[in-house]
């Protein structure tokens, strides 16, 4: 009977990665592929307007992957964008970007499934921690993977590239005015953020990119990055599982992406404290304090807030050294 | 009616016998007299579950109708090839190596035999983790060549394996030797079949992944100047 179970479970995990990456290549197919490259084409023919955009810069954040749809994301993690947009009034910040979707479409939208991914999200809300919640994760974090992958990643990585764009063009972005863009990517986001740079480093959009807790790949999208931040924390199991899955990351990874941005000095790995990724502990966290008597939450804003104005981040200092 | 079920048992203990490296089984098909067919059927079998994964891939990319047809058979035919050439360099490794002439048919019988694992290709569809698979794949077939080709020219294991590696040594210096020239031609006729420009190598015709699904890429395959 269990064997059965495990079977059976073992197909529905085989079903869904193999079913992952079909979302972005119907999309490319139906439309995509039509669409966005002329629309490419025509956005680096135009030529610059010479207009300054109505903010300093650019910050677009991108949720990880228990978000559900563009406003839906997990309640935890608002406070950052908010605490963000009160430290910098002059600065854009953007969360309007599902990073899960190629065309910002959200689970609960008009989707197949989206009957279940309300019930979900109902679920959620009452419970933060049900299981079928779970079921979010999973669905994007296969998401995440489409995007890594160097040949489902082109299609993938060129809608949502297309979506930030968007989401900076409604704020009243300039292509061509210079103005600094920097892509917040908490977990699984930081591998969407790097992915869709590919794309928008076509545009001649000066690009950073800050992944908080990140898992990512060694995504050629590097390769436009003029400067990424990796704030990690020190028990956070999956940030460092990203450092064994993704093998471009690894020491020896001569030429790749990852490595050549770090001898290239486009690199920082910042050691936040001694955060979780989820349960208790996470970066988001305004329950557990450091010594300092900062909450979690606040070093990790602090830890972003010093980076996108160029300050030293200020880190829990190791106890047990 | 029985001999189809004979012949299905023989296909299920080849798959198996290969799948766990047993010498004892590929001892046992030598002598069989469908052991041409069951290796061709397995052969088949794994070349339909590699083209599963990149014909998804191909048929969302916007790649249909006959062109689609075409593609198919072009990557099938991509197969053949590769299995041929694979086949020769054995024999003539072998013959080198033992002295023994081997029938040119049987050492394809072998290297044919040795696909059993890519009968998991369609493992390769997978995000991210795909590609790595399928080198795992390839390289568990390498170590079923080694063992078939023991027991074929009854040889010890560091024979066999001189054999085979040699034989893959070669097989990367064909790659290299033919690596434009197989790249154009590649290109050519995939641009004759679906009208898409592509950006397959030689090293992908000779792995057997044709298919990349990309129509364009906005100069992306140039790296830029970092900033």
């Amino acid at each position: 009977m269990i064997v059965y179970l495990l079977l059976i479970l073992g197909l529905v995990i085989f079903l869904a990665l193999v079913f992952g990456p079909l979302e972005s290549l119907g999309w490319w197919r139906a439309k995509g592929g039509d669409e966005l490259p002329e629309a490419a084409r025509q956005l680096l023919a135009r030529p610059a307007s010479g207009e300054k955009p109505p903010y300093e810069q650019y910050v677009v954040y991108l949720s990880g992957i228990g978000a559900i749809d563009p406003t839906s994301i997990p309640p935890e993690e608002l406070p950052l964008t908010d605490e963000l947009r009160k430290r910098l009034p002059t600065w854009c910040i953007a969360r309007d970007v599902f990073p899960y979707s190629v065309d910002n479409n959200g689970l609960t939208a008009q989707r197949l499934f989206a009957g279940l991914w309300r019930r979900v999200e109902k679920l959620r809300l009452k419970n933060p921690e049900s299981a079928l919640g779970m079921l979010v994760n999973a669905r994007n974090a296969i998401q995440l993977f489409v995007c890594a992958d160097r040949r489902y990643g082109p299609t993938y990585n060129i809608g949502t590239a297309r979506e930030i764009m968007r989401s900076l063009q409604r704020n009243g972005y300039q292509l061509g005015s210079g103005v600094p863009v920097t892509l917040i990517g908490w977990s699984g986001g930081a591998q969407i953020a790097i992915g869709a740079c590919g794309y928008l480093g076509m545009f001649d959009i000066p690009l950073r990119v800050i992944s908080l807790g990140g898992m990512f790949a060694d995504d050629p999208g590097m390769d436009r990055i003029e400067h990424l931040t990796h704030l990690r924390g020190s028990n956070d199991p999956l940030e460092r599982l990203g450092w064994i899955l993704f093998a471009g990351r690894w020491p020896g990874a001569v030429g790749s992406p990852w490595s050549r941005a770090k001898a290239e000095g486009r690199v920082d790995v910042i050691t936040l404290g001694p955060m979780q990724h989820n349960g208790k502990e996470h970066y988001f966290d305004a329950e557990a304090f450091a010594p300092d008597g900062r909450n979690y939450l606040q070093v990790s804003i602090d830890a972003i807030h010093a980076v996108l104005t160029g300050e030293p981040v200020e880190v829990i200092e190791d106890r047990q050294e | 009616m029985g001999g189809i079920a004979e012949f299905i048992e023989s296909v299920g203990r080849a798959l198996w016998g290969v799948w766990t490296l047993d010498a004892e089984n590929a001892r046992w098909l030598a002598d069989d007299p469908n052991a041409s067919w069951v290796a061709v059927t397995i052969a088949v079998l794994a070349g339909a579950s590699t083209l599963l994964g990149n014909s998804v891939v191909l048929f969302l990319n916007r790649v249909r109708g006959v062109r689609f047809a075409l593609s198919l058979l072009f990557n099938g035919l991509g197969f053949v090839v590769l299995y041929a050439v694979q086949a020769l360099i054995i024999a003539v490794v072998g013959y080198l190596v033992t002295g023994q002439r081997l029938d040119v048919g049987m050492s394809a019988w072998a290297v044919l035999l040795a696909t059993a694992p890519l009968v998991f290709g369609f493992f390769e569809l997978i995000p991210y983790l795909g590609p790595g698979i399928a080198r795992l794949l390839q390289a568990w077939g390498l170590i079923a060549l080694w063992v078939i080709v023991e027991v074929l020219y009854q040889v010890g294991h560091w024979t066999a394996l001189l054999i085979v590696g040699v034989g893959w040594g070669a097989m990367q210096l064909v790659s290299w030797l033919l690596a434009r020239p197989l790249a154009s031609l590649g290109q050519a006729v995939w641009r004759l079949v679906t009208g898409l420009p592509t950006m397959v190598t030689a090293q992908d015709l000779l792995s057997g992944h044709m298919f990349t699904p990309v129509e364009f890429d906005l100069g992306l395959t140039e790296r830029p100047e970092t900033r």
